[in-house]
């Protein structure tokens, strides 16, 4: 017994390894263009294999790289790193990708200043607007005040306080990074968001920021200064171009779009940010101070949320039932007391690196009783008896309402960075049965009384008469012989 | 009767219909036969019954209809009927009614208002 133990406990590590934390699947596909230098990042690939992903790196023209075979995925999820690719093999055309999109693959696009038309053109799909630069279409962003002691101001240094979107944002980011280091964005691009709703910011520029080419500042005064006046008469020339002016929390670094099949996908405006150089690294800032960087937290976070590790939720159960049952019915009478329970659970990665579903407490989950428009609107709560393993219990109840046809339980949940819970269960609500109506009215008792008396007093009358009338024969005889 | 003199003051004229009022009694005590009385006690009750009916109905509930107008009409019908009957076995009315004995008349009553009553609980539902 003890060796058979001793000998399984390093392969039951070894599959712990492997095993993947994502809810969906662990291959992912890496797109990397040729002149990428893979070494110059492999703190991140490692990363994501530790945490068990097995990484196929292709080249963009790769003629063997399918997402699709056969109508199902090839990969689970996608990492382009090809910015500057100019064209791709059909397999991984922008209109492949997305195909491959509606078919469940998650993808993160790290994406550059050197951004190809076309690959602006597939980004345009999910409604992110890059800023025409016009003559230089190289312009970064530029932060002259908050960069690495070492590096120049194109190696912006974003704090974490002001720069990451904080709240409302579901489990994107991890507390320590929300708490942590500044996150560096080197030779990055901007965009701006629009209004997708299905779109979320999650880092943008700090307000001592700008938009603009990092060679200006390096050179001489003269020359800043022509360019600058140069700017500026370009400017006049064309003031009422669409040139829009971003800053601040407008312009975009990075963001995710979740689709309404939870499919994920992460846009990060900067390849240089994963780089080796700033993974877990110590820099000097400005002040003099030296602080470690927080890329490696956010973008295993950011990573983590667009693989589906984090922030996925799914429905275990969902049923209903009447007053005093167990079982759902396909027919409700109105004003039965109904009760619809629906079971959540949220994935998590368990310490020793497997996935796991556990509890999902939310206060703000509602259930809609609709037939074409909802006739009750209410509340679910969190039902603490009812003890499931792996989930949250949420339960509502509610009387029928008075209205017959066929209704729908639906319950809708759309959180950013939470997972699209959708639930939607049919049944009818009918009037009572011919036999089911109650034999007596309540309200009507009087009229029964009123009926029910006047004709036992009619009998009783008629047995007076009757009684009467014998009585009274020698009377009546006489009248009559008067 | 004869016709009272008009009251001189109020004292004597509540005497005098006081008066009036013990005629009025005792005369109906003796000279109305006793299965009259009985259709007139009758008469009273229904006419009670049916007041409290549409008290309640027009007060607290019209709700079921069908159940105000089943006991409604039972009252109403049988009002009707004892009318009718009263008309007929009264005295002073052999004239009009000559060719109806009292048993005919209690008869046709009796169908008359079983008829009726089986109409009523029928809508009472």
């Amino acid at each position: 017994m003890r060796p058979t133990s001793l000998l399984l406990a390093p392969i039951l590590s070894l599959i712990a390894l492997v095993t993947a934390r994502s809810s969906t699947g662990d291959r992912v596909l890496v797109v990397l263009d040729s002149n990428v230098k893979k070494n110059e990042y492999s703190q991140f690939w490692e990363s994501l294999e530790t945490r068990g992903y097995e990484l196929t790196f292709k080249q963009p023209k790769d003629k063997d790289a399918e997402l699709v075979k056969y109508g199902e995925l090839n990969y689970d999820h996608l990492v382009m790193f090809a910015p500057g690719a100019k064209s791709f093999s059909p397999s991984l055309s922008p209109k492949s990708i997305l195909h491959a999109q509606f078919a469940g693959l998650n993808t993160i696009y790290f994406i550059s200043p050197e951004l190809t038309e076309s690959s602006k053109e597939l980004l345009r799909e999910y409604d992110l607007e890059f800023i025409d630069a016009g003559s230089s279409s190289s312009d970064i962003l530029i932060d002259s005040f908050n960069h690495p002691l070492e590096s120049s101001s194109s190696t912006v240094a974003l704090s974490v306080t002001s720069s990451l979107v904080q709240d409302n944002v579901g489990e994107i980011l991890s507390p320590s990074t929300l708490t942590g280091g500044p996150i560096i964005y080197p030779n990055g691009i901007v965009y701006q968001t629009g209004e997708n709703p299905y779109l979320i910011d999650i880092l943008h520029a700090s307000k001592t920021s700008y938009i603009g080419q990092d060679k200006l500042l390096s050179s001489d005064e003269n020359q800043v200064e022509q360019a600058v006046s140069y700017k500026n008469n370009h400017k006049g020339s064309s003031s009422s171009s669409k040139d829009a002016i971003v800053n601040g929390k407008k312009a975009i670094l990075v963001s995710a779009l979740q689709t309404r099949d939870n499919v994920r996908i992460g846009f990060v405006g900067s390849t240089e940010m994963l780089k080796d150089t700033w993974w877990n690294k110590e820099i000097k800032t400005n002040d003099g101070k030296s602080v470690k960087t927080g890329n490696a937290g956010f973008i295993s976070d950011l990573s983590k949320w667009v693989f589906q590790e984090t922030g996925v939720v799914k429905i275990i159960d969902s049923t209903h039932y009447r007053k005093g049952e167990t079982e759902p019915r396909e027919l409700y009478t109105k004003k039965d007391e109904v009760t619809h329970s629906l079971t959540l659970a949220k994935h998590y990665t368990t310490a020793n690196g497997t996935s796991a579903w556990g509890p999902f407490e939310v206060d703000d989950l509602q259930l809609d009783f609709t037939m074409l428009d909802p006739h009750i609107r209410t509340a679910l709560k969190q039902d603490k008896s009812a003890s499931v393993a792996q989930g949250t219990t949420y339960k509502a109840k509610f009387i029928a309402p008075d209205r017959h046809g066929v209704f729908k339980f639906v319950v809708e949940y759309w959180r950013p960075g939470w997972s699209y819970i959708r639930s939607s269960e049919k049944a009818s609500v009918v009037p009572l049965r011919h036999d089911e109506y109650p034999r007596f009215i309540t309200g009507a008792w009087p009229y029964y009384i009123a009926a029910c008396s006047t004709s036992i007093t009619f009998l009783a009358f008629c047995a007076l008469w009757v009684s009467l009338g014998e009585g009274d024969k020698d009377r009546k005889g006489k009248k009559k012989a008067e | 009767m004869s016709v009272k003199q008009p009251p001189s003051n109020p004292t004597q004229s509540s005497a005098a219909l006081q008066s009036s009022f013990q005629t009025l009694l005792d005369n109906y005590q003796t000279t109305i036969p006793a299965r009259v009385k009985l259709i007139d006690s009758f008469l009273l009750f229904i006419f009670l019954s049916g007041i409290l009916q549409f008290a309640y109905r027009v007060l607290v509930t019209s709700y079921p209809f069908y159940a105000f107008a089943g006991g409604f009409g039972s009252t109403v019908g049988q009002f009707v009927l004892l009318a009718g009957l009263r008309a007929q076995v009264a005295p002073g009315r052999d004239g009009e009614f000559k060719e109806v004995s009292q048993e005919r008349a209690f008869a046709d009553f009796c169908a008359a208002s079983v008829i009726l009553h089986l109409f009523a609980f029928n809508f009472l539902g």
